[in-house]
């Protein structure tokens, strides 16, 4: 019975650490490889909190178990009662401090260049591709012209579409982030990016993916009962398809339905 | 009271504990199963329920045979709609019964279906031990359904999970996994739809309360936007298109992530469910109207002296062909809906967009002045003077208790201000054009459908730059316009002109739109 419990207890502390070591080379806690070179920073800082945590894990598992294997031989010295030890309690205040104020200077940088728009990168700023207005219960997405810049206005030459973002590759891409109603919350889980949006505001968000291909865009605020609903895509193109994409659009957009009524009618 | 009573009833603490437990006990057990939700059920229409109970009933049982329940739907071959399922036929085989197996032929475009919705193992598709259905529809079989449980597409194989005593002859017809199409169509329509249209597409599910505009109601067979001509149903197509991109300014959202297929399926459910909201809604009409066989009409008639045996002899008949009844409606509608389809319904402009200049768009400022400030106002802000007005309801024709306008529905409906930018139907060219070419019927919008093309795009031209209009931009035109007007109306106006005319003076009298007389 001893041996079971002693089993039973080890059990716990290996698997958390096993655990530990090999979640960070696979995929498990991240919904996939990071799709952007922000997000693999994101990751990493994740990464760098996990290992800091192992080492509190194992360096207290290890004090603890060593003060329980060290009393266990002394069978004939009482144990006292301590009330407190001022000197400890400062140590184990201000180490923990020390490391999550390592850990908020640290991120500073990743956090400005995701949050504070003058260190968004200069293309990106420079030409944001489109207006994203959450409403219930979809994304309706409005476009510049191709060779225009995107106006917070609504322009006659506008290109609009819906629940489906078209964005280019492997460039920072910046876009508009409105809402008509409620507050809804844009999410790219692959490009690790969530963003509120706030009734009244216009927010700037900006995100890369590197690679082209087709991205989850949902909503992660609970924005009425169709929340649900809220479940669009991001499709990151090549340069030359992101052009192409834009030119169809506006042809599929200025369609005056005359074409597709063959020659018989012109004659 | 008595219900207070209740509360003082001299429970203990301990009691209560004790009957909650024996309460979690129970519920654990039974599980969720004792508290499922209640069936769903196809609801009856408000005119159904006002006729007389035995035709009531009849229509009932007629509408239930030829649609089933939502749990058990029946696909009636007399509908234009797509049931889903692969048609094929057996083949010249030498195999003598009793067998399971037979050699059959099936389209050429039955491999894309077979491929796209069935597992293949080792060269044959497997449809699992209960094997999907297999409806016969002519020889020895005939209206008899087996089951397949797989099929080798190299040798052409059927494997069934029935052992038939002779073998099928050669060329008769079957079809596989028939009405799989409206079945996975109604799973769809249950997950995205049903809480907002309603289990039986009346608009009035669990959510439809809280919004406004209110969700639409199939059961009439008519829809606000479509590309048909005026007097046409809706197409699949329009449909489609809805559902992909939604109604922005309604609650109608962007289903633009469901598969083709699954678009496709929810397409066709919905066509059926509007199909038979419709023929439920042709019967009651014909049997109130044509008839007159709701209770009240016979109470009536009862009081002026018509005996009751005669009556009931009427209800008989009336009984008797209810079959032949929706049989002649269903012919009917099928003719128009499958009309929808034909290139010939399809509103297709003749002439291409007029190029979109400041000339263009005056004239089509001047078509509307001419036609649409009654509605839209005289800034299109949809606050024309039929805003103001009472209408009269066309089926009782009574006044609206409300002033405004109202829709087919009952629902008051607002003409949309169009400075905002927000086309329910697609705010591409042609979605305009057809807007004003074909109406919205339901909504009363007129259609233009004998105007002039070119006349139509200076209005699109014309509408689609509201939202970007510069004040005064066109005051001149206006101007030229009112003169024209004067100057050829020195006697009456011309028939065209004269609801307009009328509306105008009504505007500036209510003295709450702008007045557009000066001119």
């Amino acid at each position: 019975m001893r041996w079971f419990w002693i089993l039973f207890f080890a059990v716990c502390p290996i698997a958390a650490l096993v655990i530990c070591i090999i979640a960070p080379g696979m995929d498990w806690w991240f919904p996939s490889e990071a799709g952007s070179p922000l997000g693999e920073r994101i990751d990493s800082l994740f990464h760098l909190i996990l290992y800091i945590v192992t080492g509190t894990f194992i360096g207290t598992q290890i004090a603890m178990v060593f003060v329980l294997w060290k009393s266990s031989k002394q069978d004939d010295e009482r144990a006292w009662f301590s009330h407190g030890s001022h000197n400890l309690e400062v140590i184990w205040t201000i180490v923990p401090a020390g490391i999550l104020l390592f850990i908020a200077l640290y991120q500073m940088d990743v956090w400005a260049e995701y949050r504070v728009v003058s260190n968004f990168p200069k293309e990106a700023r420079r030409a944001p591709v489109a207006e994203v207005m959450a409403r219930q219960f979809e994304w309706r997405i409005r476009y510049p012209e191709p060779g225009r810049i995107l106006q917070i206005q609504a322009q006659p030459t506008d290109l609009y579409a819906v629940n489906e973002l078209i964005v280019p590759a492997a460039k920072p891409v910046m876009i508009y982030l409105k809402t008509q109603d409620v507050q809804h919350s844009f999410f790219l889980p692959e490009l690790r990016v969530k963003q509120d949006a706030v009734p009244g505001q216009i927010i700037p968000v900006w995100f890369e993916a590197t690679k082209p291909g087709e991205y989850d865009l949902v909503c992660a605020e609970l924005c009425g009962w169709g929340h649900y609903k809220m479940g669009a895509r991001v499709v990151a193109l090549a340069e030359e398809e992101f052009a192409a994409a834009m030119e169809q659009l506006e042809t599929e957009q200025s369609d005056d339905g005359f074409a597709e009524s063959g020659d018989d009618d012109e004659e | 009271m008595r219900l207070s009573s209740f509360g003082v009833l001299p429970v203990s603490i301990r009691q209560k504990i004790k009957l909650l437990a024996v309460l979690c006990v129970g519920f654990v057990l039974t599980g969720c199963d004792a508290f499922s939700p209640p069936e769903a059920k196809f609801v009856v229409r408000e005119e159904t329920t006002e006729l007389t109970d035995d035709v009531a009933d009849s229509v009932e049982k007629e509408l239930e045979s030829a649609f089933g329940t939502p749990h058990e739907l029946v696909a009636w071959l007399k509908l234009p709609i797509d049931y889903g399922g692969i048609p094929g036929a057996t083949e010249e085989s030498d195999i003598e019964g009793p067998l399971n197996k037979f050699p059959v032929a099936f389209d050429a475009e039955a491999d894309e279906v077979f491929q796209s919705q069935f597992r293949e193992e080792d060269g044959e598709f497997h449809f699992g031990e209960r094997g999907t259905r297999l409806d016969w529809v002519t020889g020895e079989y005939a209206g008899q359904t087996m089951h397949v449980t797989g099929y080798d597409p190299e040798k052409n194989f059927l494997t069934t999970r029935e052992k038939m005593e002779i073998a099928p002859a050669a060329g008769d017809t079957f079809v596989l996994s028939a009405g799989d199409k409206l079945k996975a169509g109604r799973a769809l329509y249950m997950e995205h739809c049903m809480h907002c249209h309603g289990v039986s597409g009346d608009g009035n599910g669990p959510t439809a309360p809280y919004l406004n505009p209110r969700p639409r109601d199939y059961r009439l067979g008519q829809f606000k936007f479509k590309s048909t001509k005026p007097a046409e149903k809706i197409r699949r197509d329009d449909l489609s298109r809805i559902i992909k991109y939604g109604i922005p300014g309604t609650y109608m959202p962007s289903f633009l992530l469901l598969e083709e297929d699954q678009l496709l399926a929810l397409v066709e459910y919905v066509r059926w469910l509007s199909m038979r909201g419709e023929l439920e809604y042709r019967a009651d009409q014909e049997l109130i109207l044509a008839s007159g066989l709701t209770e009240e009409i016979i109470d009536e008639r009862i009081e002026d002296g018509d005996t009751p045996e005669e009556i009931q002899e009427e209800v008989d008949d009336a009984v008797a062909e209810m079959p032949e009844l929706f049989d002649g409606l269903a012919e009917g509608l099928a003719e128009s809906w499958a009309f929808a389809e034909d290139e010939e319904s399809l509103i297709v402009p003749t002439v291409a967009r007029v190029p979109d200049t400041f000339e263009s768009r005056a004239r089509g400022r001047k078509f509307f002045l001419e036609k649409c400030t009654n509605c839209h106002g005289y800034n299109g802000r949809g606050n024309g003077s039929m805003t103001e007005d009472f209408q009269e309801n066309e089926q009782t024709k009574e006044l609206y208790p409300e002033p405004g306008l109202f829709d087919i529905w009952g629902n008051p409906i607002k003409p949309r201000n169009l400075t905002k930018g927000l086309y329910r139907g697609g705010r591409r060219p042609i979605d305009l054009y057809r807007r004003l070419f074909g109406g919205i019927g339901p909504s009363k919008m007129p259609n233009f459908a004998t105007t002039d093309p070119s006349t139509l795009w200076d209005t699109v031209n014309y509408v689609m730059h509201i939202p970007f209009e510069k004040p005064d931009e066109y005051t001149e035109v206006d101007q030229e316009y009112f003169e024209q007007k004067k100057a050829a109306g020195g006697e009456e106006p011309k028939t065209a002109d004269r609801d307009a005319d009328s509306a105008e003076i009504k505007q500036t009298s209510t003295g709450t739109t702008e007045s557009s007389d000066q001119g």
